[in-house]
């Protein structure tokens, strides 16, 4: 049972319908959340940094494909 | 963070797979803590919810205040709530930081954004941003017994302690906005608009970047640049 203070109702976070498929990657030192899209295009969904200067770098830019050069964290 | 040779050879080709020949450097003395959507703790949400998870967030907050180039933190708000503990555990972690933190309240910081946003040194919220001040609700099956509704109170009671030690407004008076009938469509609290959360004691100031850079600035021995 989780305990949940949101003023989002609970059918609409626990329904599933849609998933979107992402991961976590580690990519040049930096977390992103990557989207597999067909054809094994890796493309940024996020980026998952405190720096802000990070997010000036079009290498981390959300919707940047990243191709093969990537470590994968977890599901 | 030391970047290796692998990185190195990493960001060449990225450089040579982009088209471009110059990629920013800069590294800021003022991090920044994106807070967004629902704050995930025990339980992982499905995909479709947008979540700012415990695990990122709790070891990225400790690297900041452990990091000697890294002077002050800005955590900009816009959630929708989550998860109890979560939420009370990144406040506690900003609440005894040993670097000025300030918060920002942008878009909305409702439910257990609440607690985060006036865990920090000073608080802002955007003229426009909404903080929700609602009841707790528990998810999942419950057993319709005295006791469940016990802890629930305890667990609310856990909630109102911190908001009420770290900002201006008293008890009764959060109880009051929380339970407030009429406000709300789908539920019981108060919906709180920019300076409504100051007049109320929620936040300590209105502002936006300008204002809380300069109070982070001011709260940071050298001055802190960026």
């Amino acid at each position: 049972m989780s305990l949940l203070w949101t003023v989002v109702p609970p059918e609409r976070i626990f329904d599933d319908s849609s998933p979107r498929r992402f991961s976590l990657y580690q990519y040049l030192g930096r977390l992103l959340y990557v989207e597999d899209r067909s054809g094994g295009d890796m493309v940024i969904v996020q980026l998952l940094s405190t720096d802000p200067a990070d997010f000036l770098d079009p290498a981390f830019a959300p919707g940047q494909s990243i191709g093969r050069k990537i470590q994968k964290i977890k599901d | 963070m030391a970047e290796t040779d692998t990185d190195t050879k990493e960001r060449a080709e990225s450089i040579e797979a982009l088209g471009t020949t110059e990629v920013p450097e800069a590294k800021s003395s003022i991090h920044c803590l994106t807070i967004i959507g629902q704050i995930e703790g025990h339980q992982t949400l499905p995909s479709q919810n947008k979540t700012t998870k415990y695990e990122h967030v709790i070891p990225q907050l400790v690297a900041i205040d452990q990091n000697r180039d890294i002077k002050g933190l800005l955590v900009l708000l816009n959630t929708v709530g989550g998860d109890v503990e979560a939420g009370l555990a990144i406040a506690e972690i900003i609440r005894s930081f040993e670097k000025p933190v300030v918060s920002l309240v942008l878009g909305g910081g409702h439910s257990i954004g609440v607690p985060i946003a006036v865990a920090a040194r000073r608080s802002f919220i955007a003229p426009s941003a909404t903080m929700t001040i609602h009841p707790l609700r528990l998810s999942g099956l419950l057993i319709g017994v005295p006791q469940t509704y016990e802890y629930l109170d305890r667990m609310q009671d856990r909630v109102l302690r911190f908001i009420v030690e770290n900002a201006r407004i008293t008890t009764e008076r959060l109880r009051d906005l929380m339970f407030r009938t009429g406000e709300l469509t789908r539920d019981v609290g108060t919906v709180l608009v920019g300076a409504e959360a100051v007049r109320e004691g929620v936040v300590d100031e209105v502002g936006g970047l300008a204002e809380a850079m300069g109070a982070l600035r001011r709260l940071t021995p050298e001055g802190g640049t960026t």
